[in-house]
């Protein structure tokens, strides 16, 4: 399926609020940073000629699916050997390619497995870093998956602010959606506390205007429903559990949602989730300034060589579920790392989920679910 | 909450499910017989006790990786041993359940207990060579 390749100039947007949040946000977004990015790693699927086919066959009688299924090639099993053969720093760019718009949840559970391995303690200080990067990454995550839900609903001026708000992500996204070894610089605390008010106010702005848009609400409603149960034996987490009012990885919802999400855990429930998520870390984030250093890994070379565990587990809530890398060590030395993608699992329950939908739904239920195709094929 | 899983299985299912047992901070170990991963399975996920219904991962390591207490050294096992991390999604812990085959026999599949577990079993198959008893998911075709 083609993504949507639409580019979104400055130029394009001509919505008065766009402009006006733009002009806030463009004189400040020059943030002083000097990166000093980790070494490049080829990691060429091609190049190796490993299979790269994903492939979703569908049986329909008229418009209605009958039944799907889907066929992988198992690319990042591969990976998974290929990560044993590479350097820390090497690994960290080649799971960048397992998501490219946010690959810092992929590279924390790495970094946290080498830790845990390691033995190594990390600083308070960094640890809530980690938090504030990966909130942020989160956000970034939400409003492309919104925006490729309200797109393919044709709802175009509700796309265009979530556009804005992605664009206006963009310049720190390229820092903050990625683990980069940074030079303790200043950074403008001010831009940045700009940048997180106007993003409050697209999004409120975003849902005022789905609240009295009942269109996205009907389309949405009882489509790609994961219940409970079938969330916990497919392996799916986060959203799709918590759509179903699961208490499980909810610890900032306690005071409720402000507005309405449909019980069932369908595509509405997931979809209004998604923008309380984005709510919830905005809020966050404004009570959690950053420090001026942005060490989000220590510049140091990490190896197993120097792993004090036989086997070690490290697992980031991602904006989909849980992501985890395992490292096991074999006759004590050899490594053995094993992914754990919740893209893959989503794909596992797609042919569930598309079943007996209606071939003009297909759009948004795969948009709603917020995979990317380089994540599915293990 | 239990204090030991194989005593809470041997209470409940018998001395002759688990092997062995194994605690470290943040996970549990079971080694299951191979003739009785399905009911260890089903006892994990719907004893209200345990209620371990979400399937996090399914992976193969080479033997000898996981430090048991009471090590099996027989040549007609395989050498290799299957993990299946389970989950509970009230309380934070997950169960490892780990079993290691006879050389040359199939594995019980788990797919009619988790639905999650189809992929992650082609898997090991892929890339271990174990082979898994579909017979489940053969019934689930016709």
């Amino acid at each position: 399926m083609k993504k949507n390749s639409l580019n979104y100039d400055d130029s394009l947007i001509i919505s008065r609020l766009q402009q006006k949040e733009l002009d806030q946000i463009k004189p400040g977004l020059r943030i002083s940073h000097s990166l000093a990015p980790i070494e490049k790693v080829i990691f060429d699927p091609i190049a190796y000629n490993l299979p790269v086919k994903i492939k979703l066959s569908l049986s329909t009688i008229g418009t209605k699916i009958i039944s799907a299924q889907i066929e992988r090639g198992f690319y990042y099993q591969e990976l998974e050997n290929r990560l044993a053969t590479l350097s820390y720093n090497e690994a960290l760019q080649a799971l960048a390619l397992l998501n490219f718009k946010t690959p810092v949840f992929y590279q924390l559970a790495l970094t946290r497995a080498m830790e845990a391995l390691c033995a190594l303690s990390t600083e308070p200080k960094t640890e809530l870093l980690r938090v504030w990067v990966l909130s942020f990454a989160r956000i970034y995550h939400h409003a492309q998956v919104i925006s490729d839900v309200l797109l393919s609903l044709k709802l175009d001026a509700l796309n265009d602010l979530a556009r804005t708000a992605i664009n206006i992500m963009k310049p720190l996204a390229d820092i903050f959606t990625r683990v980069h070894i940074y030079a303790p610089e200043q950074i403008q605390k001010q831009e940045i506390i700009n940048l997180l008010e106007s993003l409050e106010n697209i999004f409120q702005e975003l849902e005022a205007s789905l609240n009295f848009h009942s269109n996205a609400r009907l389309i949405l409603r009882k489509k790609a429903v994961v219940t409970l149960s079938m969330a916990a034996s497919f392996g799916l987490s986060g959203i799709y559990l918590r759509a179903n009012r699961s208490s499980f990885q909810r610890p900032g919802l306690n005071d409720g949602p402000s507005w309405e999400i449909s019980e069932g855990g369908d595509a509405w429930a997931r979809f209004s989730l998604r923008i309380f998520d984005i709510k919830s870390c905005l809020e966050w984030l404004k009570k959690n300034t950053l420090n001026s250093s942005l060490a989000l890994i220590d510049n140091r070379p990490l190896t197993v060589n120097q792993a004090v565990h036989p086997f070690a587990f490290g697992e980031v809530s991602g904006p989909e579920g849980d992501i985890k890398i395992s490292i096991f060590l074999e006759n004590t030395r050899e490594p053995r790392f094993y992914l754990r993608s919740p893209a893959y699992f989503v794909a596992q329950a797609l042919p569930h989920l598309l079943a007996q939908a209606d071939l003009g739904d297909l759009p948004w239920i795969l948009y709603s679910l917020g995979i990317s195709a380089e994540e599915i094929d293990k | 909450m239990f204090t030991s899983l194989k005593k809470l299985i041997d209470s409940r299912l018998g001395r002759l499910i688990v092997l062995d047992d194994l605690a470290t901070p943040n996970a549990f170990f079971i080694k299951i017989s191979v003739l009785h991963v399905q009911a260890a399975a089903f006892f994990l996920k719907n004893d209200p006790d345990t209620r371990l219904i979400m399937l996090d991962q399914i992976i193969a390591l080479k033997a000898g990786t996981l430090p048991w207490p009471k090590a099996l050294n027989n040549d007609r096992l395989a050498p290799w041993e299957i993990l299946y991390q389970l989950k509970s999604l009230k309380l934070p812990y997950q169960v490892t359940m780990t079993l290691q085959p006879p050389l040359g026999s199939l594995v019980p599949s788990i797919a009619a207990l988790f639905a999650g577990a189809p992929w992650l079993e082609e898997d090991i198959s892929h890339k271990f060579g174990i082979e898994f008893d579909d017979a489940g998911r053969e019934h689930e075709k016709k």
